[in-house]
């Protein structure tokens, strides 16, 4: 019987991620190597960026059901991840650090956000840490509803995870302006 | 403000109707102040994915760590098995070994106390990969030795690399002064780096000129195999006796020479020279075991 990954991917995401990950990872490199001329350390880059793009699907639910099997959907995503970094490649200097994740995220945002942006953003939300960094990707990641946030973290109800999530997005917001200026400064 | 903030946050969540939307949308559009506002909170909704994407691919990097570590190790096994004479040879010496270590292990006792110790309360400073050196040290007494370290030197350099990677020596000073420092931008440097997000401190700190954080960035182009520019940085770290890591960038400066070695191989000996001579180094001991693993002595 076939395993339901995106039920696992949604209830045990790092065991999932893992599981994937060594099922895959020979095959889907040297595939990349044979079709694509992608060398070992780019196919190694590539595949760890498709698994992120599929766990990505299933989290903000644009995978719900498979209707393929793994294999085929994560192949699929790899192919345009290859030829992804093919077009990159040939447009950043060579002595740039590419990374996938980062040009994905950016091209979901049609490019409206710059690249600069959203590392000095990720930096704040790490110096923010947690409990808030936890319930803002809880809320505006995963799309959980407040009482299920209450219920994981541990707060007493709907209206005070609400009332917390307010708060730490308003952290979130004085660090980041704070940090920009002190760069930019 | 907070009006603003409840519409655009809705907008960008997709939790309004038709008409609601072509009302922010033309607000966008006409509104400039408007318009900063929701691209501020764009950008923070998409740090908090990216943020949540990169530490997911941080747990696929540290499962292909663990696949390349496997591998090494399968790698040292394979320098041992090429060939029946040598399989042979070794087993002979292994069992030559264990008679040894039996026989000695009553001498020896207050040092395997002291070495358990060290490497108790230093698992993170030492390599792994130096105790694998030393059983093949120990394992390889005969004329074969030569020929093993030979063929595998590129592996042991690589694996010696590899296992600092795989060590938190630089995480362990930095914790200790995160809480210190009211430094924004040191605090981010040591935040970023703390979560492995090298490419980040890359990017941000290329171009700082605080010795710290310059410190921090050597440390994150090491990890991500930049050798040539964290050779360059930690140099010039170390030839800064005012410097508060001096002692340690000095040391990392030996081991990025040694990731492409045999390329710096002399510079590499300068470097070691001057670890050996001083008297302070906490380095000596891991440098001895380099140095004998690399047949320098």
């Amino acid at each position: 019987m076939d395993i339901d990954w995106v039920w696992k991917l949604q209830n045990d995401e790092n065991k999932a991620l893992t599981e994937i990950y060594r099922l895959f990872r020979s095959e889907c490199i040297d595939w990349l190597r044979n079709n694509y001329g992608v060398d070992q350390d780019d196919s190694i880059e590539v595949f760890q960026n498709s698994v992120i793009v599929l766990y990505d699907n299933v989290v903000s639910g644009k995978l719900v059901q498979l209707s393929s099997n793994i294999k085929t959907y994560l192949f699929g995503i790899a192919k345009n991840q290859a030829l992804n970094l093919q077009k990159y490649n040939k447009r950043i200097a060579t002595n740039e650090i590419k990374d996938g994740i980062e040009y994905y995220v950016l091209e979901e945002n049609e490019h409206m956000i710059k690249e600069k942006e959203l590392q000095q953003a990720n930096t704040a939300i790490e110096i923010l840490g947690d409990p808030c960094k936890s319930l803002l990707q809880l809320y505006y990641y995963k799309g959980m509803n407040m009482e299920d946030i209450s219920e994981l973290l541990g707060y007493k109800n709907a209206d005070t995870t609400k009332n917390q999530k307010y708060k730490c997005l308003k952290r979130l917001q004085k660090i980041y302006f704070e940090y920009k200026g002190s760069i930019t400064g | 403000m907070d009006n603003n903030f409840n519409l655009l946050e809705k907008y960008i969540l997709n939790q309004l109707d038709e008409e609601n939307r072509d009302i922010v949308e033309k607000r966008i559009e006409n509104d400039p102040l408007f318009a900063e506002e929701y691209k501020n909170i764009k950008v923070l909704l998409s740090g908090i994915k990216y943020n949540q994407l990169i530490n997911k691919k941080n747990v696929l990097k540290d499962v292909e760590s663990q696949i390349q570590s496997d591998r090494g190790n399968g790698n040292i096994f394979h320098l041992f098995s090429f060939g029946k004479i040598l399989l042979a040879a070794c087993l002979g010496t292994i069992l030559f070994w264990v008679g040894y270590r039996l026989t000695d292990s009553g001498n020896n006792s207050t040092h395997q106390s002291e070495y358990v110790e060290s490497t108790e309360t230093k698992k993170d400073l030492i390599p792994p990969s130096t105790t694998i050196k030393d059983s093949t040290e120990n394992q390889n007494t005969k004329k074969d030795k030569t020929e093993i370290i030979e063929k595998g030197q590129k592996t042991i350099i690589g694996e010696l690399v590899q296992s600092y990677k795989k060590t938190a020596f630089a995480t362990l000073i930095l914790r200790s002064h995160q809480s210190d420092s009211m430094d924004l931008k040191y605090n981010s440097a040591v935040t970023l780096y703390n979560k492995k997000q090298y490419r980040e401190v890359i990017s941000s700190f290329k171009n700082t000129d605080d010795q710290r954080i310059t410190y921090i960035l050597a440390h994150a182009l090491l990890n991500k195999s930049q050798y040539d520019a964290a050779t360059k940085l930690f140099k010039e770290l170390s030839e800064d006796e005012y410097f508060e890591y001096q002692k340690d960038a000095q040391w990392y400066l030996f081991l990025s020479l040694l990731a492409n070695y045999p390329e710096n191989e002399k510079e590499a000996k300068s470097v070691a020279d001057k670890i050996r001579q001083d008297k302070d180094s906490t380095h000596k001991e891991d440098l001895n075991k380099i140095i004998k693993s690399l047949g320098w002595q």
